[in-house]
C-alpha cells in the first residue's frame, strides 16, 4: 500500500520546501505525464507482499477479491479525481500550509506527530517485511504470536532491529539516494510482483480460472480450519481497497502533489498506483499463499500451530533469491523516507535540535513497533486505522474551501483570526476520531468500515464549531 | 561514460525479458524452477548494475 507516497520528486517537493508556504506560481505546473510517471512507481512496496495474502488468510473468495478489488479502486481513483484536485487546483497549497491556515501553527505541530507516530508503525511494518526476508536464508522464520505485542523467536527480534537500525541510519543521511535507488528499482519490481503471480500459478498447476477457484477455495478453507471461521465478502473489500489510502484522498494528504498539476486530468494517474500495486500486486502476492497452502502447507504454520502469511517466505518459494531482493528492497526503500518523514514530524516538535534527532527518534520508534510481528499481521486493520484518523483533517479541509462562505463562518480562520490554535479544528477531528479508535481497539470493528463516518461527521462538527466560534456575524 | 551509457540502456531493457520469460516457460513446463531461478537473479543483477548507469544521468 503504501502506501505511503514515497517519489523523489514529489518528497523534494512536499518535504524540501518548494512553494512551502506561497501558491505553486504557474510556470512551475506540471503536466499529467509527470504525475502518471510518479504514481506508477507507488504503491508496489513492501507491505504489499504483507496484504495481498491476508486477503486470503481472512477468507476472501477470488471472485470478491477480483471485482472487490476492481470496484474499491475505482472509487479510490475518483476520490483523488474529485475530491482532492479541484481543491488542491484552485488553492495551490501543501496539506501543511492549507491546515496551518485553518487550525494554526500550533494545531498542525499536533496534527505532524499524530502523522509521524502512525508513520513510525508503518515503518515498523515494512521493517517487518524485510526482516523476513532476510531471515529465510539462515532459516530464521518469522513467528507471529498470539499477543499484539508479543515477540517472535529471538533471533528475529534481532534482525529486525539490526535491519531497523540500519535503515534509520540511512535515513538519517537524507532521502535523496534512497528515493534514487527506489526509482531504478520501480520497473523491475513491478515485473517481480507479476511474475510472483505467474509463477505461483505454475506451482500449483492452475492452468485455467476454474482449477484455480478451486486450489483457492482449498486455501481458504484450510486456513480456516486452522485459524477459526473468518469472513471477508466483496462490500469489505470494496471498502478497503477504496480507503486503504484514505489519509491522502480523503485526508487530503495528496493536496501537497496536485498541487502542481497543470491539468484536471493529472486526478486519474493515482489509477496506474492502484492497478499496478493495489490490483495486480495484491492478487499475485495473495496467490503465492494459496500455492504454499496447496504444494506444502505445513510449510505456512507456526509453531502454534496457525497459518500465518510469511512474506519472506512466500517469495523465496516463489522467486528464490530474487524474490528475497526484492522483498528487502521493497520494504527498505519504503519504510526509508517513511521514517525520513516521520522525523521530520517529530523534529517540528524540537525546532533547534539537529535534523538528525527525530529521524533518530523515528527510527528507534518503528524499529520497536517492527520487533512487534503482529503489528504487520494487521496492516489490513492498521491502513484503515490509519485513514479513520488523519481522514477527517481533509473533511475539515473541504468544509474550509466549499462551504464556509456559504454558511456565514471565516474561512482560513487561524489567518483572519491570527491564531495559531482554532480549537474549532481539534473538536471537529478528535470528536469523531477518539471514539472510532475506541471502536477499533476494543470492539473490533473493522477500522475501514469508520473511515466514512468519521470524515462526515468531522465536516458537520466543523460546521457546527464554526458558525459558533468564528461565523462572519461575529466578526462584524 | 556516453558510450557505456548507450550500451547499459538497452542491456538493461532487455535484461527485464530475463524477468519475465522464464516465469512464461516455467509456466508452459519448458524449464524447471532452478533454471528459471537462476536466470531471474541474472536478470536481477544486469537491471541494477546497468540501470543504474544510465537512470542516474537522467
Amino acid at each position: 500500500m503504501s502506501n505511503v507516497h514515497i517519489e523523489e520528486e514529489a518528497l523534494e517537493e512536499i518535504i524540501g520546501g518548494e512553494y512551502e508556504r506561497e501558491p505553486v506560481p504557474k510556470n512551475a505546473l506540471k503536466g499529467p505525464k509527470s504525475f502518471w510517471g510518479m504514481y506508477a512507481g507507488e504503491h508496489a512496496a513492501g507491505t504489499e507482499f504483507m496484504i495481498g495474502p491476508l486477503f486470503l488468510a481472512a477468507g476472501a473468495s477470488l471472485k470478491d477479491l477480483m471485482f472487490g478489488l476492481l470496484l474499491g479502486n475505482i472509487l479510490a481513483v475518483l476520490t483523488w479525481r474529485y475530491l482532492v484536485v479541484p481543491i488542491a487546483m484552485n488553492r495551490r497549497l501543501t496539506l501543511y500550509y492549507q491546515l496551518e491556515k485553518i487550525a494554526g501553527g500550533n494545531m498542525v505541530k499536533f496534527y505532524n506527530v499524530t502523522n509521524g507516530i502512525l508513520f513510525c508503525f508503518l515503518a515498523g511494518a515494512m521493517i517487518t517485511v524485510s526482516a523476513s526476508a532476510i531471515g529465510v536464508p539462515f532459516d530464521i522464520r518469522f513467528e507471529v504470536p498470539e499477543a499484539t505485542f508479543g515477540l517472535s523467536g529471538a533471533a528475529f527480534s534481532a534482525i529486525v532491529m539490526i535491519v531497523g537500525l540500519v535503515i534509520a541510519a540511512v535515513a538519517v543521511g537524507g532521502y535523496q539516494r534512497v528515493a534514487h535507488f527506489s526509482n531504478i528499482s520501480a520497473p523491475w519490481m513491478i515485473l517481480v510482483f507479476a511474475i510472483c503471480g505467474v509463477v505461483s500459478l505454475a506451482q500449483m498447476d492452475a492452468h485455467s480460472f476454474e482449477r484455480l477457484e478451486t486450489i483457492w477455495n482449498e486455501g481458504v478453507a484450510f486456513v480456516q480450519n486452522t485459524n477459526g471461521k473468518e469472513s471477508f465478502g466483496f462490500w469489505k473489500i470494496v471498502i478497503f481497497a477504496w480507503l486503504c489510502n484514505a489519509a491522502m484522498h480523503f485526508g487530503m494528504a495528496d493536496l501537497s502533489i496536485f498541487r502542481f498539476s497543470a491539468s484536471k486530468s493529472a486526478g486519474w494517474a493515482p489509477s496506474v498506483g492502484m492497478f499496478l500495486g493495489h490490483y495486480m500486486a495484491w492478487i499475485c502476492a495473495a496467490l503465492m499463499l494459496a500455492a504454499v497452502i496447496a504444494t506444502q502447507p505445513s510449510a505456512t504454520m507456526n509453531a502454534a500451530g496457525k497459518v500465518q502469511a510469511d512474506p519472506g517466505f512466500l517469495a523465496w518459494n516463489a522467486l528464490g533469491w530474487t524474490g528475497i531482493i526484492c522483498v528487502v528492497i521493497a520494504g527498505w526503500t519504503t519504510a526509508n523516507p517513511t521514517i525520513y518523514r516521520a522525523g521530520l514530524a517529530f523534529q517540528s516538535l524540537f525546532p533547534n535540535q539537529h535534523r538528525a534527532t527525530g529521524v533518530i527518534l523515528a527510527g528507534i520508534v518503528a524499529t520497536i513497533a517492527g520487533v512487534f510481528p503482529n503489528l504487520s499481521a494487521q496492516l489490513l486493520g492498521f491502513v484503515g486505522t490509519y485513514g479513520m484518523i488523519l481522514g477527517p483533517m481533509g473533511a475539515i479541509i473541504f468544509v474550509n474551501h466549499y462551504l464556509a462562505k456559504r454558511l456565514g463562518f471565516l474561512e482560513d480562520p487561524a489567518v483572519a483570526k491570527k491564531s495559531s490554535f482554532n480549537l474549532a479544528v481539534l473538536l471537529a477531528w478528535l470528536i469523531p476520531a477518539v471514539p472510532g479508535l475506541w471502536l477499533i481497539l476494543s470492539k473490533g470493528v473493522f477500522a475501514a468500515y469508520l473511515v466514512i463516518p468519521a470524515w462526515i461527521a468531522s465536516a458537520i462538527l466543523y460546521v457546527i464549531f464554526g458558525k459558533l466560534m468564528f461565523s462572519n456575524k461575529n466578526q462584524a | 561514460m556516453k558510450t557505456l551509457i548507450a550500451i547499459a540502456k538497452p542491456v538493461s531493457w532487455a535484461s527485464l525479458l530475463l524477468i519475465v520469460v522464464p516465469p512464461l516457460l516455467n509456466f508452459n513446463g519448458s524449464i524447471d524452477s532452478s533454471l528459471m531461478n537462476q536466470l531471474l537473479l541474472a536478470g536481477t543483477v544486469i537491471w541494477f548494475v546497468t540501470a543504474s548507469l544510465w537512470m542516474k544521468s537522467e
